[in-house]
């Protein structure tokens, strides 16, 4: 039996036609040990169930309260993370962009949507979506304000297309009246798309 | 060499035109365009939809680390789907035709052994599947999820510095050339280095069949309305591009305030 899925059949009783063709792969595929039960558990156990936003969210509430370990994300963020002890897959070069007052980053993959797995999880489906990545290397603005976010004129929106292997990461600003939190606290108000830019962290007590 | 061994044509006499575009490079090649309609919006939803999805993605990393197909094969078979079918299939719907598509292209499969196995299994879908056990290949996942993939090795320096001013070249998928990851918006363009990267194996040439070669990243930045005729006027892009995607272009940079480099900014200089 799998850990994981809670059975070795797979596709099951009202299979889709993608769960037929995919369990179809799998059985070639073990045949020919090209995959293993161990490797599916142990992909779907790790990004089901351990990574996900919450490991760039402690990286950055970490950039709020100490500006040294700032400066080491914004500098050589992989080695920054490796001092919270993070690091794996889809992350082996990652870089940290900071949100000011005159700046607000927004990151995207126009040609597929390649995404930092090993700081945030799998990408959620709209950064994934066509509709997304045709749009906000255009019209980031009008991509924001259906985020709610509204922006002055006066900001530079910079929209980063990831098209090769640097992942980004978006440092979010930190929310005013944020000044007595914890850092487990802070790590709370910091959300999936705000690290991706497409939306702010949160306010506290929200 | 520089291009990775495969043609390019030069960049000149087409920057700032309209020779380029989205879609240049096929149906994938979305950036910029306007008609797709909204983007979809979910609240929180489960990581996989449905436990296909799961195994589909252990599969696409087992057939890497086995050997079978490279990273840069899979998105290429991705790219080849029909336009029709890119706009409405799902996320792993698509690493799913990946996957058939790397596998038979490998040899690992025949295309009738798989569409076989896919009656089979739909005339008896609750049955079991074989038991498989290969230590060295769990291993060799569990040690990409853990570390990731090793860097590449330089063979030359970068050509490029931050701050310099670049031309990016005409870059077409064509037979030779199956796979680019060039934007069709990004071509033809002036733009300024903003960050050189550690080098990573040319796609285009791994594709090809032309093996490892080792080009340094650069995140070339464009103004918004060098790119676009709406760019908003303050805006920027910045584009993850191969060295042999560029070229240089010395000449006044295509720059205004709004591309600072980033330093500068941050040490509060004006």
């Amino acid at each position: 039996m799998s850990a994981a899925t809670g059975s070795r059949r797979g596709a099951g009783a009202t299979a889709s036609y993608p769960a037929i063709r995919a369990k179809a792969v799998e059985s070639l595929m073990r045949e020919r040990g090209l995959v293993t039960e161990e490797i599916v558990d142990a992909v779907i156990c790790a990004y089901r169930d351990e990574i996900g936003p919450q490991r760039g969210a402690r990286l950055i509430a970490r950039t709020w309260v100490d500006p040294g370990f700032r400066q080491r994300l914004l500098d050589d963020a992989v080695a920054a993370m490796r001092e919270l002890g993070i690091q794996g897959f889809a992350a082996e070069t990652v870089v940290a962009v900071e949100n000011t007052p005159s700046r607000h980053n927004l990151v995207t993959n126009t040609l597929h949507s390649c995404y930092p797995w090993a700081l945030l999880g799998l990408a959620p489906r709209w950064y994934k979506s066509p509709q997304y990545r045709a749009r906000v290397v255009r019209d980031p603005r009008g991509v924001l304000e259906e985020f709610g976010v509204e922006l002055a004129d006066e900001v530079e929106v910079r929209v980063w297309d990831s098209t090769a292997e640097i992942r980004y990461l978006v440092i979010p600003e930190r929310p005013a009246g944020s000044e007595r939190l914890s850092e487990e606290e802070l790590a709370a108000l910091v959300t999936r798309e705000s690290m991706i830019g497409a939306g702010l962290a949160k306010q506290p007590g929200s | 060499m520089a291009d990775g061994g495969l043609a390019v044509e030069s960049g000149e006499g087409v920057a700032g035109g309209a020779v380029v575009a989205p879609g240049l490079n096929g149906a994938h090649d979305v950036g910029g365009l306007m008609s797709l309609g909204a983007i979809p919006f979910k609240g929180d939803e489960p990581v996989f939809q449905e436990d296909w999805e799961g195994r589909v993605l252990a599969m696409c990393l087992s057939g890497v680390v086995s050997g079978t197909f490279s990273v840069d094969a899979h998105k290429t078979a991705v790219e080849g789907m029909s336009p029709v079918a890119l706009m409405n299939t799902s996320y792993f719907e698509q690493w799913l035709y990946g996957l058939e598509a790397c596998l038979v292209d490998s040899g690992a499969l025949t295309r009738s052994e798989l569409e076989e196995r896919v009656a089979a299994v739909a005339d008896a879908p609750d049955a079991g599947l074989p038991d498989a056990s290969n230590e060295e290949l769990t291993g060799g996942l569990r040690g990409l999820l853990e570390h990731g993939v090793p860097p590449t090795a330089a063979r030359e320096g970068p050509r490029f510095a931050p701050g310099d001013t670049v031309a990016t070249k005409v870059v077409r998928v064509e037979p030779g050339r199956e796979h680019t990851s060039i934007p069709g918006y990004a071509q033809g363009r002036r733009g300024v280095v903003e960050m050189v990267h550690r080098p990573e194996p040319l796609g285009d040439a791994v594709v090809a069949g032309l093996g490892v070669k080792p080009e340094h990243l650069c995140s070339v930045r464009f103004l918004a309305r060098d790119l676009w005729p709406d760019g908003g006027a303050r805006d920027t892009v910045v584009v993850d591009l191969f060295e042999s995607y560029l070229e240089p272009a010395p000449g006044p940079a295509a720059d205004g305030p709004a591309s600072r480099p980033l330093r500068a900014e941050r040490e509060g200089v004006q």
